[in-house]
């Protein structure tokens, strides 16, 4: 697993991280600079960037009317 | 000797690593065949990291073409592989069976060829909302509509509940599709809550959460001021009460005598 997906996932579920223990565990990762800013930001978009995620995404999954 | 398929449809949740239940995980892990519908790349990416093999239904959607023909086109594909006589998932963000289409008519139609299918609920951004915007839809009620549908049908919107409105960034959208709608069909939303509630009512523009390093959107804004506000296809719009609970003095009357005849009789 990707380290930036595991960090997240792992503080996801347990996110009871003050700031500096945040920027402690984001300095301990084994990840690029560029990662490091972007979670350092909490900048969803450039990690995207960073793991080449999809530009955009639909996610209706909704009709308002299926007549 | 073949196998008999099965689906399961399960919810994610909103929040990456926050909100994956034990059984959807389970699901995820030990089907054959994963397909993936989410909000947000990175939770894609990480459904990616737990099923490499995981299929997105993203390139099913194609603006300029009805949802409603990519939503069956959704419901095919995750059916062909449970005809085949595979386990299959298909994972929706939030929970599977709100505001969701193609989840309910997979399982409906799989039921309906006699093949095994169920749902695992997941948590939903309506729970999300009551968490983040400090909401007990119980305390006065809460009326929940598809922008769209409320500006297409005859609805009676009681003012003195909560009111919630999903899927606004494309409200009076007609052909299905598109993505996203703009002043214009937002000024006609406006002039039909402007009906039941004053322009300067507040409204909160709503999104949660879908990284646990970003925080919720809560943008209170006024209902005038909805027509040039920045709407999502994610974004909720959340109305607080505009007026009082009226109280209903017949049934009430009616029930203090029935509870006096139910005395006489004991």
């Amino acid at each position: 697993m990707s380290n930036i997906i595991r960090f997240l996932e792992s503080i996801g579920s347990a996110p009871a991280l003050s700031p500096s223990q945040y920027a402690e565990a984001i300095a301990a990762l084994d990840i690029g600079p560029a990662g490091k800013r972007a979670l350092l930001d909490h900048d969803g978009a450039a990690l995207n960037r960073l793991l080449e995620g999809r530009d955009e995404l639909r996610c209706a999954v909704f009709a308002e009317d299926e007549d | 000797m073949s196998q008999q398929g099965s689906l399961a449809c399960v919810g994610l949740g909103m929040m990456l690593g926050a909100h994956l239940s034990p059984r959807s995980r389970s699901h995820i892990e030990q089907a054959d065949v994963v397909f993936v519908l989410v909000s947000d790349p990175l939770v894609e990416l990480w459904v990616q990291e737990m099923r490499p093999d995981m299929r997105s239904l993203q390139p099913f959607y194609c603006e300029g073409t009805s949802r409603l023909t990519s939503y069956n086109a959704m419901v095919e594909a995750m059916l062909v592989e449970v005809r085949a006589g595979h386990r299959v998932c298909g994972v929706f963000y939030g929970h599977p069976g709100v505001f969701a289409l193609v989840p309910h008519k997979a399982i409906q139609r799989a039921h309906e060829e006699g093949l095994a299918a169920h749902m695992e609920p997941g948590i939903s951004a309506e729970d999300c909302l009551y968490a983040d915007l400090g909401i007990d839809p119980g305390k006065y009620g809460c009326q929940h509509y598809e922008a769209s549908q409320l500006m297409f049908y005859q609805r009676r919107i009681d003012p003195s509940a909560y009111l919630v409105l999903w899927q606004v960034g494309m409200a009076g959208d007609r052909s299905l599709a598109r993505f996203s709608t703009g002043p214009a069909y937002r000024r006609l939303l406006v002039e039909l809550l402007g009906r039941d509630y004053p322009l300067d009512h507040p409204v909160v523009a709503y999104e949660a959460a879908t990284l646990p390093i970003t925080a919720p959107r809560m943008d209170e804004l006024r209902l005038s001021g909805l027509v040039e506000a920045d709407l999502r296809l994610q974004t909720t719009l959340v109305f607080p009460p505009a007026r009082p609970m009226q109280r209903n003095d017949e049934m009430l009357d009616r029930l203090a005598e029935l509870d006096r005849l139910t005395r006489t009789a004991a």
